[in-house]
């Protein structure tokens, strides 16, 4: 042992020494009050074990000697044996002294020295020497781990924080290899807990991930990861505790919803052929599947929707009498519960499906195995029933139509049931989607269907459904009138015949049944042309809703969602335009001048010539009129489908904010973070392929805002901050941009520490980085690989992103900037060109051009005579809101030539567009108003970049080419004409 | 083959001097590093993956039982305890064994007079080699 390493060791020991004597003075003399007694015992006992141990190591026999017995008596207080009371803590007191002053003189002489007489004797006295010497026992057999809930709780504790590491994988392409070797260290381990705790297809699990992993198949990664999320559910399930299934699936719910939705079509196509079921291979293909998509559900925690796949697997197995007719009707409720979750689970967050309406399926589904021999027999109660038999029941005989063997046997049921009654509820649910949606799930839940039927009343087409429900009438109304509390469009009446006592079982709540010309409320306007009159009642039945249908989402009473891949739409939107340009033409061929003077020409010429050629010219001339009518109905009716089908392109931003929430606060819970998520401006409508495109990104930027940027509540709060972290993503339109903000008030980014990992890296030399500016240094965040986490933690780090989301952006055709304080936050701003965007615009004329000014600048559009202007220190003005209001004309502003009079003349309508800039109004004058419209706004054409107050150009329906102005451009233009003519001399 | 690689976990610095002092003795032990408690150790037996743990159990927030606790699900590593209070029999000496410590050693003692800083570091080194399935080392 080297000399140099006694020195070493000797200031070590010191050091130590002093530390434990500071730390046992003041537990000693702490009041046993302070804090929790236990730790300060055990605190204590360490302190003197390690003592002890110093002491040894040292040759400092006298020193152990003393620190050994005071451990023996903390050794007693931690065994609850003995009390720390005044008593014991006296003699401790002396022991520590004796301690520091055998250190001291230890480190003085390099040797043992003495124990102050008695002392020993008196600590014994309290400890009782070889009271902690316990009598030696077996050697213990090695406990099964996994039978120990401490073990199960770690190896939970493992997994949940392994999850998000492991979803990594799924991102193949943004992993160099130290990122996989992160990843499979992660599956590695957890396959390893797995075996220790003899979880062994568990352990396979994971060990077939690592294979696929090593192999780069994102298939296979996808598959092990999905086995992975069903094992830690059902071990999340069996310890009661979050095992990570919850954060798997969160990471795992694009795919997950990828899979829902595939399956979803894919099991609808199976089912929609009840005959085709009975072949064995096909429904166990079937019940394979929907065991499949069980699990995911179960996965994504929607237990009901589980439930019900797996009972419909199990029916499916059992290949059931596929001849029989309740299957039809089984199948095609199922296919609706099917549609039903499509729609719920794709929302944020996934919803289950109707608890009620799942349940009253699964046990039709369960009865229905059973049933299918019974009912062989039974087949009577199937039987149609007879008009007169409808009639004893208080009902209409016409009903017969519409009643199927299973509707009748339904009727009957509820006839025979003496708590069930009969009522007809009549429904309007085609101009309400609220209370369309109400009234499904009310179906759903509160009555049972037995059939329904279209009614055709008042140019409307009601649907009206004959229901059981064990309520009473005055229960039942009061739960349309809720649903309907205009009322109008939900009404119900009993059909049981009405007890003489009541007065005729007409509803309070709900008015009185349509009979005849009913006086209705007026209606709301239907909201599409094709609810017109003379739209043809439906022949049958309405196809929905179904028996027992399920609740559906609020907007779509009809129909339900359909997920529609992207390219479908652009092939849609180009055939869209191509007869946009044909519909141009034709107008262009209707309105043909030559035809028009060709015509006059002939009548001139005929004069009072040939009656027949007069005939002949009428049916031109007549032709001619409709054909120019034809055209003006085709070019609106071509502009609405335009429209309609822009709709289906853009979506608000909210759709993709939506999907961050439970990330946020899955990956702050994972790190004991407290994070308050705030998104705004989620009305910001963007094209929908954007929203694909920027997801990544965002996610990224908003794991490592809550991974790196914000603190530990504690570290905030000593940085004087709230213990909770704001992250607050933000979408606004600003000029012809679309620009997202991605902010926290976390700990910033350091630029030196950037500055140095850059330099490590060997991204930039150390003399070049010191010359480069802070916002420079900053800029290396987006180098490939770079990061400056210290630690990496199981859910981003290494630096695998900021290069991969500046890629995104950019080609996006968009720019991403950092502004950052220490110790303040940090905000990324990511700004988008609107080329990929859609802009809501006031369409307008001067002269022939048509220009677009966005919406959000506008403020109104007023009508003013030529005798309203007057001018005001040299602008001319109008009264506004008994306001006044510069105005300059718009063609001005922009520069174009204006030959109309300026102030306007004459008696005409002078048009004038109130321009909105901050609290700032100005009028701009214009020749002519066309509409609102969305346009979906391209690069402006490089000949047009330089015009003044453009922001870019778009197409109208007609094919024209309209200007999209920049509002703030306009505002300052049309600001500096209305400054010129102030100058001028009046 | 090669060498067998050793973290060593113990909240006493004075220790890990006198511990490490004797591992790095060995020509055939390759010392990766050293935590001072059993957070940092479970942080570096990730990183590092060693062979073998050398663990001390009084320390302060996680106790040694507990990091290997955690180390049994997490590391194929081997858990040599050393310990004044595990002395053979008692329950802490039980538990550490039930939870898959192949070695219980106790600290060393008597570094200072050179026979014993010879004959306790022997015991520690004999003890890790056997944990790494290596010879027993040359006594002196």
């Amino acid at each position: 042992m080297s000399s140099e390493l006694i020195e070493t060791l000797w200031r070590q020991f010191g050091v130590e020494a002093g530390e434990h004597f500071d730390l046992l003075e003041k537990l000693l003399s702490a009041t046993p009050g302070d804090g929790p007694e236990a730790e300060r015992i055990a605190a204590l006992f360490r302190s003197f074990h390690s003592l002890k141990g110093a002491a040894r190591a040292m040759d400092l026999f006298a020193m152990e000697a003393v620190a050994h017995r005071a451990e023996t008596i903390l050794g007693r207080a931690r065994s609850g044996a003995l009390a720390l009371t005044g008593e014991v803590a006296a003699p401790l007191l002396e022991a520590l002294d004796a301690l520091r002053a055998l250190a001291e003189s230890g480190m003085r002489d390099r040797r043992d020295g003495q124990v102050p007489a008695g002392l020993l004797a008196r600590l014994d006295a309290v400890g009782g020497e070889g009271a902690v010497v316990k009598p030696a026992s077996a050697p213990p057999s090695p406990v099964r781990l996994h039978e120990s809930e401490r073990m199960l709780g770690l190896f939970v504790g493992l997994l949940h924080d392994g999850m998000a590491t492991l979803t990594r994988a799924l991102d193949l392409d943004s992993l160099d290899g130290e990122g996989v070797r992160d990843v499979d260290d992660t599956a590695d381990r957890l396959e390893l807990a797995c075996e220790r705790l003899n979880f062994l297809p568990f352990a396979d699990t994971f060990r077939q991930f690592r294979e696929a992993l090593a192999a780069r198949d994102p298939d296979a990664i996808l598959g092990e990861l999905q086995a992975v999320a069903a094992a830690s559910a059902r071990i999340g399930r069996l310890t009661g505790k979050d095992a990570g299934a919850a954060i798997l699936a969160t990471l795992l719910a694009d795919h997950n919803a990828q899979l829902l939705a595939e399956g979803t079509a894919r099991a609808d196509a199976l089912l929609a052929v009840p005959a085709a079921l009975a072949d064995p291979s096909a429904a166990a293909e079937t019940a394979g599947l929907l065991d499949r998509m069980a699990a995911t559900l179960e996965i994504i925690r929607l237990p009901r929707a589980s439930t019900l796949l797996r009972v419909l697997a199990d029916v499916m197995r059992r290949a059931p009498d596929a001849g029989h007719a309740g299957w039809p009707v089984l199948l095609a409720d199922a296919r609706t519960a099917l549609g039903d979750l499509g729609v719920r689970a794709a929302r944020e967050p996934a919803e289950d499906l109707d608890a009620e309406g799942a349940a009253a399926l699964e046990g039709r589904l369960r009865a229905f195995v059973d049933a299918v021999s019974a009912e062989r027999e039974a087949g009577e109660a199937r039987r149609p029933l007879a008009a007169d038999e409808l009639s004893a029941f208080g009902l209409d005989p016409g009903l017969l139509r519409f009643l199927s063997p299973d509707g009748a046997a339904d009727l009957r049921t509820a006839i025979a049931d003496p708590t069930m009654r009969l009522y007809e509820v009549t429904a309007f649910l085609e101009t309400s989607p609220e209370v369309a949606s109400g009234f499904v799930q009310w179906m759903g839940s509160k009555v049972r269907a037995i059939t329904n039927w279209p009614e055709f009343i008042d140019g409307r087409t009601w649907l009206r459904v004959l229901v059981a429900s064990q309520e009473e009438l005055p229960a039942l109304a009061d739960a349309l009138a809720s649903i309907d509390p205009g009322g109008g469009f939900l009404r119900i009446r009993p059909c049981t015949p009405p007890d003489p006592d009541e007065d005729g079982g007409e509803t309070a709540a709900v008015a009185a049944p349509p009979l005849g010309p009913p006086g209705l409320p007026a209606l709301q306007p239907a909201g599409s042309p094709a609810a017109a009159p003379g739209t043809p009642p439906p022949a049958g039945p309405l196809p929905t809703p179904p028996a027992v249908p399920p609740a559906r989402p609020a907007q779509s009473p009809g129909g339900g969602v359909l997920r529609v891949p992207g390219e479908a739409i652009d092939r849609f939107m180009a055939r869209i335009d191509g007869m946009v340009l044909l519909s141009g033409e034709l107008n262009a061929t209707a309105n043909d001048l030559r035809i028009e003077s060709a015509l006059a020409a002939l009548t001139e010429r005929l004069g009072a010539g040939d009656p027949d050629l007069r005939v002949l010219w009428e049916a031109v001339e007549h032709h001619r009129r409709d054909l120019l009518d034809l055209d003006a109905q085709l070019s609106r009716s071509v502009d609405r489908l335009r429209e309609a089908a822009l709709d289906l392109r853009v979506v608000p931003i909210e759709t993709l904010f939506n999907q961050f929430p439970r990330v946020v606060r899955e990956l702050a819970r994972v790190q004991g973070k407290s994070v308050r998520f705030v998104t705004e401006g989620g009305e910001v409508r963007i094209d929908k392929s954007m929203v694909e495109m920027l997801h990544d990104p965002l996610m990224h930027m908003v794991r490592n805002a809550v991974d790196h940027g914000v603190e530990s509540p504690a570290g905030r709060e000593a940085a004087g901050k709230p213990a909770q972290a704001t992250l607050s993503l933000r979408a606004f339109q600003r000029n012809s941009r679309v620009v997202l903000e991605i902010v926290d008030d976390g700990r910033g980014i350091a630029a030196e520490a950037v500055r140095a990992k850059a330099v490590r890296q060997g991204l930039v030399g150390e003399e070049d980085s010191l010359v480069l500016s802070p916002d420079a240094v900053r800029d290396f965040i987006f180098s490939p690989g770079f990061s400056t986490a210290d630690t990496v933690t199981e859910t981003s780090g290494r630096g695998v992103g900021m290069d991969v989301v500046r890629n995104a952006v950019t080609r996006l055709g968009g720019g991403i900037a950092i502004r950052t304080r220490e110790g303040a936050g940090t905000a990324f701003t990511i700004d988008l060109p609107l080329s990929a965007a859609i802009l809501r615009t006031l369409l307008v004329q001067v002269d022939d051009q048509v220009l677009a000014i966005p919406d959000r600048f506008v403020e109104e559009v007023c009508g003013f005579a030529a005798e309203d202007f007057h001018r005001v220190s040299g602008c001319w003005t109008v009264l506004r809101r008994k306001r006044v209001l510069p105005v300059v004309r718009l063609a001005d502003a922009l520069g174009f030539p204006a030959e109309a009079d300026w102030p306007p003349t004459g008696s005409g309508q002078c048009l004038v567009v109130v321009l909105r800039h901050g609290n700032r109004r100005i009028g701009l004058e214009i020749d002519k108003l066309l509409r609102r419209g969305d346009l979906f706004v391209r690069e402006s054409h490089p000949g047009l970049a330089d015009v003044p107050g453009v922001g870019g150009v778009s197409l109208l329906n007609d094919g024209r080419i309209v200007i999209i102005l920049d509002g703030d451009e306009l505002y300052r233009l049309a600001a500096a004409v209305q400054l010129r003519e102030a100058g001028a001399p009046a | 083959m090669a060498k067998p690689t050793i973290l060593l976990v113990d909240d006493s610095v004075l220790m890990r001097t006198i511990i490490g002092d004797i591992v790095r003795a060995d020509d055939e032990l390759s010392l990766v590093g050293a935590a001072e408690n059993g957070k940092v150790a479970l942080e570096m037996v990730k990183s590092l993956k060693p062979d073998i743990v050398l663990l001390d159990i009084e320390m302060p927030e996680m106790s040694g039982l507990e990091v290997m606790e955690h180390l049994s699900l997490m590391s194929r590593a081997k858990v040599v305890i050393i310990s004044s209070v595990a002395q053979v029999g008692s329950p802490e000496a039980n538990e550490a064994r039930a939870l898959g410590a192949v070695e219980i050693i106790a600290k060393p003692s008597g570094t200072m007079s050179l026979d014993l800083a010879h004959k306790k570091g022997h015991d520690i080194i004999a003890a890790i080699r056997r944990a790494a399935g290596l010879p027993p080392p040359v006594r002196p």
